[in-house]
């Protein structure tokens, strides 16, 4: 494709949600992703190793046709987990530097990646699927309204604006984006402990609360709640018994089947049920359920526990993901290509007419050897995650940065607050009982701490509610992984192999949480250190303001809450005790996952924004950003389903801007 | 493929890695204590039935850790491109001026190549450049069969002990570094040998890519308690009968609130 109409640079739920929407609505589209297609040998099937008759070369013929689809590639925990050059976090020869503060050098650092396969985040992604919450899109207002915006502002240095959209306008394509990831949970359960959650009632009292939105919403998960676990059992057992609401963690997985029967999952049914309750506006939703997707069915989740940062092995996607929906929608249509081991390395910038061109980038099919290629374009979508989209804007254009005229890129970077929870260890009795290998890494979710009231300190915060998160049931799912950091502890023998059993009965309980954004915690080019290829690598640079300081005092007795049956039984030693059996940890200020936001904060004012409402450069009128660097904060819940939610709200804005005839002005 | 690719390993060295082995995971001691978790399959395994044994050779790591040598082989290129590039850190720019496109964006200083910080690289010798697995144990074999001689010519070497020793650097034979004049890459301490060494003696007992072990392919993960494992797969039936099990250990006497997936 000489000219395409969209090129679009990352494959993730932005980028592989909009350049699938654009395409369908009949525009040429590239799609250009660093990584490699790792999932692709999964389409190279052998017989599963564990069917006696794949050993025997005379009862092959009798084989379940349904372990041919068996592939041991995924099942590789050191491949996965241990291996680097790592082959689905960074690209060879890849890295970012870190540094506390503006005042010290940055060193390069081990704790940041940004997926780099085809399919993105989305690939090795966790799968915990909320949509935001009302209030996320009006927390200015919120603590406006409350009277803590001069403390977190003035006093604290926090920018904490409100979204530039309502929820309204994104709801109907929340619809959406759970049917693409075919969201397991239970709505109903989810709506009442939203709403039975402390931090609810109390809100409920402000005018503005109950009207920020849908806190109800009818449209129900396109799949059953995923099965309990004992993981989840042992949070939602502590959970209860505190007062909180615990509830199944909604999930990006095709739910496990309950009988032989079950069909699979039918996208194309399940976008009929979204439109149904709610329609996007725009013409590109005015078509069929069956115009718009195929009539794939997606397996279901088989449990076999390889999902968190592994390829999912699953029977046609049980775990979802841009690769196994829109991506693979896309592949049907001529009209568009997507190019993996294509490392952009600068928007093509064109100062006269202020338009951007197309994209240079380095095919590194053969790394040694990599190729300059350029593909033009008339507009460029950007979607590389929040660290790699600022490094790209700030690569391109005038020297200062594409869209950056007013030094906005790279600032309000928000990483949630990653390592902040509680690990559990269980006596010996439950070994062997927690088994962390059903499904996914999260189960039983709650929203307790959605905020959080200060009741421990005698400062001026007493009294009044803070912003915190969801906290979460996770399971320990990596004997190696885990062995093999003790080891490196110089633990060996005897020690090592109890330090083995230790983790066979140990549980986490995660707290994603909000670190509010401030202008000091940013992306912007290292001046020193580069990548293989000479390219400056991303600096980050963070700090834990005050009010995530306070966060970490105010949950750690709400998480330590949960053990207290345990305790209360002789279960567990409380984190009190000598060799307690519960410890608390703070979140980890150098540790930059997949949760990456704000970069590129959307806003109406070109001044103290990079993106317009609908993720446009405010410079540049034809360079669009979708990943999450365009979040203006950063929820206290998993970004993905926002995200795809958001693509698909954009997409449909320009498909209906070309429709009428306009440049997209 | 060379002969060394081939067979790694000399017969003495197999020997000595394999004794090696069990004084790191002395499994059958373990296996047996009182009051250790028995899986739920116990009366099934071999290794438990009267008479059986769970040893370091049943396992067959050492097999598979020849094929791991085999395997990483090509890894000694990309060390010697990190080099290049750590030299040079613009050599592969595919900038026409790679130098004045930095000036132009306000990025001054001295560029730097930061890979080995990172950690975004398996092996490094001990001068930090990056090697591959079987680069880094060929420059281990000659010190650590010096280690063994030694012990040798002392009696019957206790094998745990040695471990430990070779964790602590306490060997006397092994010395601290080898001089860069004499070796091409710097061979590592007595202590990155040993524990990159019981590093890939667990990646062949825990059961992800050893099926030549057979039957014992698992044995260490079903000592643990451990039931993931490649093939796998799971039903509602599964979890449903973990949760009651979990709830009658733990008899907080509760009843569940909600179905949380379970109805």
């Amino acid at each position: 494709m000489e000219i395409a109409d969209f090129v679009i640079v990352g494959s993730s739920g932005g980028g592989g949600t909009v350049s699938w929407l654009l395409a369908k609505a009949g525009f040429d589209v590239v799609v250009l992703e660093q990584g490699a297609d790792l999932a692709k040998p999964l389409e190279q099937t052998v017989a599963n190793p564990l069917d006696s008759k794949a050993q025997d070369p005379e009862k092959r013929g009798d084989i379940d046709p349904k372990s041919l689809v068996y592939n041991p590639y995924p099942h590789d925990e050191y491949r996965f987990r241990l291996e680097r050059p790592d082959p689905k976090r960074r690209l060879r020869g890849e890295y970012n530097t870190f540094r506390s503060s503006e005042t010290v050098d940055a060193n390069p650092f081990p704790n940041a990646w940004t997926a780099s396969v085809l399919g993105g985040g989305s690939i090795i992604w966790g799968t915990w699927s909320f949509r935001a919450l009302p209030i996320d899109y009006q927390l200015r207002t919120h603590f406006k309204v409350t009277g803590q915006l001069d403390k977190l502002e003035k006093d604290w240095g926090y920018s904490v604006p409100d979204w530039p959209i309502e929820f309204e306008e994104m709801e109907p394509f929340y619809n959406v984006a759970e049917t693409l990831l075919a969201v397991s949970g239970d709505r109903s359960e989810v709506n009442q402990a939203i709403k039975d959650s402390g931090w609810f009632q109390e809100f409920s009292k402000l005018d503005y609360f109950l009207n920020a939105g849908d806190w109800s919403p009818e449209f129900p998960f396109p799949c059953d709640a995923y099965p309990l676990t004992p993981v989840g059992d042992f949070f939602r057992l502590g959970a209860e018994n505190a007062g909180y609401h615990p509830v199944s963690l909604p999930s990006g997985m095709v739910t496990p089947v309950r009988s032989p029967r079950d069909p699979g999952y039918e996208t194309r049914a399940e976008i009929q049920k979204a439109l149904q309750i709610g329609r996007p506006e725009g013409s590109f939703w005015k078509q069929s359920a069956a115009k718009i997707w195929s009539d794939r069915v997606r397996s279901a989740c088989n449990m076999c526990g390889y999902c968190g940062e592994y390829l999912c092995w699953g029977r046609e996607g049980p775990k979802s993901g841009s690769r196994v929906s829109t991506l693979k929608e896309l592949s049907d249509l001529r009209n568009a290509e997507v190019r993996t081991n294509a490392k952009a390395y600068e928007i093509i910038y064109d100062s006269q007419a202020r338009r951007a061109t197309g994209v240079r980038y380095l095919d590194v099919s053969d790394p040694d050897n990599p190729r300059s290629v350029v593909q033009r374009g008339r507009y460029v979508i950007v979607s590389c995650g929040a660290v790699q989209s600022a490094r790209l804007l700030l690569m391109s254009g005038p020297p200062a940065g594409l869209g950056n005229s007013r030094d906005q890129v790279g600032r309000y970077a928000m990483f949630h607050l990653f390592g902040l929870g509680i690990t559990v260890t269980l006596p010996p009795k439950f070994q062997g009982l927690l088994h962390g290998e059903f499904g996914h890494t999260g189960n039983t979710t709650s929203f307790e701490t959605y905020f959080v009231k200060d009741d421990v300190t005698d400062s001026d915060t007493r009294g009044k509610w803070w912003k915190a998160g969801t906290m979460t049931s996770t399971a320990k799912k990596n004997p190696l992984e885990n062995a093999d950091g003790k080891l490196r502890g110089k633990s060996i023998q005897r020690p090592l192999l109890a330090k083995m059993e230790e983790y066979n009965r140990t549980l986490e309980v995660r707290l994603t949480a909000d670190d509010l954004p401030r202008a000091s915690n940013r992306v912007d080019l290292d001046p020193q250190y580069v990548d293989e290829y000479g390219f400056p690598v991303a600096r980050i640079t963070r700090s834990f303001g005050e009010s995530e300081k306070l966060m970490f005092r105010l949950v750690k007795p709400k998480l330590l809450q949960l053990c207290q049956p345990y305790i209360d039984k002789g279960i567990l030693k409380g984190a009190d005790k000598p060799n307690a059996d519960v410890s608390f940890s703070e979140a980890i200020l150098d540790l930059v996952g997949d949760h990456q936001m704000g970069t590129c904060r959307m806003g109406d004012d070109p001044a103290t924004s990079v993106v317009d409402r609908n993720c446009r450069l405010h410079d540049v009128p034809n360079v669009f950003v979708v990943d999450t660097s365009f979040f203006p904060t950063g929820f206290g819940l998993n970004p993905m389903v926002t995200v795809v939610a958001n693509a698909l709200r954009v997409g449909t804005w320009i498909v209906e801007q070309a429709r009428r005839g306009k440049e997209l002005h | 493929m060379s002969a060394q690719l081939d067979q790694p390993l000399t017969p003495e060295l197999r020997d000595i890695l394999g004794n090696l082995s069990v004084g790191l995971f002395d499994l059958d001691t373990w296996v047996k204590e009182v009051g250790k978790y028995e899986p739920p399959d116990k009366d099934e395994l071999p290794w438990r039935k009267p008479g059986g044994k769970l040893t370091m050779a049943d396992l067959r790591v050492i097999p598979f850790f020849e094929n791991l040598l085999r395997e990483s082989s090509g890894d000694d290129d990309l060390g010697t491109r990190w080099s290049a590039v750590m030299a040079d850190p613009l050599k592969f720019s595919p900038l026409p001026n790679a130098l004045a496109w930095r000036k132009n964006r306000g990025l001054n200083s001295p560029p730097k190549f930061g890979i080995t910080a990172s950690n975004n690289v398996w092996l490094t010798d001990a001068s930090g450049k990056v090697i591959s697995r079987a680069t880094f144990y060929a420059l281990c074999w000659q010190p650590l069969k010096a280690v063994v001689d030694a012990r040798q010519k002392a009696g019957p070497i206790d094998w745990v002990k040695l471990a430990q020793d070779l964790l602590n650097n306490n060997a006397p034979q092994w010395p601290p570094t080898l001089s860069p004049t004499v070796s091409p890459t710097v061979s590592p301490t007595s202590a990155s040998f040993l524990i990159q060494f019981a590093s890939d003696m667990l990646y062949a007992m825990l059961g992800q890519r050893n099926p030549s072990a057979g039957v014992y392919e698992r044995a260490v993960l079903k000592e643990l308690g451990e039931f993931r494992h490649p093939g796998n797969e799971y039903t509602r039936t599964n979890t449903n009968e973990a949760v009651k099990k979990f709830e009658d250990v733990a008899n907080l006497g509760t009843k569940r609130k909600a179905p949380h997936g379970n109805r």
